[in-house]
């Protein structure tokens, strides 16, 4: 992993068009802005690990819930 | 196309009834998934993997079980399944509550059926949760 030390208002640019802002240091808080493209996902690590776990639970299911079939009237 | 399945066999579908996910899904192997509806059924499919027989989830059209469900999110966010008609489907799991359901209304399942591309949208900053209970715990 590339570890880089970046001061506030200091930015890190990542491929053509993306740039992470060190916008402020608090603590142990850091407040990043980041400039990506709208087509760019961006999201909390924790955020894709909870969509990750919950798609994961579903692969789980070996038949369609009766539950399923019941709401879509069969 | 003929795709095998650990829970159907060896199932053919038309070539149309496969998607390509750029983004992958999350938690989930490989990006190219068919869509396949099991004889009779009528309002959800299973997204097969192409690529591993045993990993599948249930997906239901999302107009036919909660016609008022209304995903918000910035255009750009599903470009990768490009300009076009957006089907979006909604992943179901059995809750630990008998004739209850799991719903992720968070991240609904978007599809493409011209460009045959899909994406898992988060739907951040909205108010619906990953699993949500179906029908709700007041409905029941």
């Amino acid at each position: 992993m590339l570890s880089l030390a970046r001061r506030p208002g200091q930015k890190i640019r990542i491929g053509e068009n993306i740039i992470l802002i060190i916008r402020e240091i608090r603590g142990r808080q850091v407040k990043i802005g980041i400039e990506a493209p709208a087509s760019v996902r961006v999201l909390r690590e924790e955020i894709y690990e909870e969509i990750a776990a919950a798609n994961t639970a579903a692969s789980l299911e070996t038949e369609a819930p009766a539950a399923l079939l019941e709401a879509l009237g069969r | 196309m003929k795709l095998e399945s650990s829970r159907f066999g060896v199932v053919e579908l038309p070539p149309e009834r496969l998607f390509h996910f750029p983004e992958g899904i999350a938690g989930l192997p490989g990006k190219s998934w068919a869509l396949y509806s099991p004889p009779g059924a009528t309002g959800y499919a299973w997204l097969l993997s192409a690529e591993d027989p045993s990993k599948g989830i249930v997906l239901a059209q999302a107009q036919r079980l909660l016609p008022s469900y209304a995903p918000r999110h910035r255009p750009e966010e599903a470009d990768a399944v490009q300009a076009g008609p957006r089907e979006y489907w909604i992943v179901v799991r059995q809750a630990p509550t008998p004739g209850q359901l799991l719903l992720n209304l968070f991240a609904p399942i978007v599809l493409n059926p011209e460009t045959r591309l899909g994406v898992q949208v988060p739907l951040v900053g909205s108010e619906f949760g990953l699993a949500e209970l179906f029908p709700s715990e007041g409905s029941v």
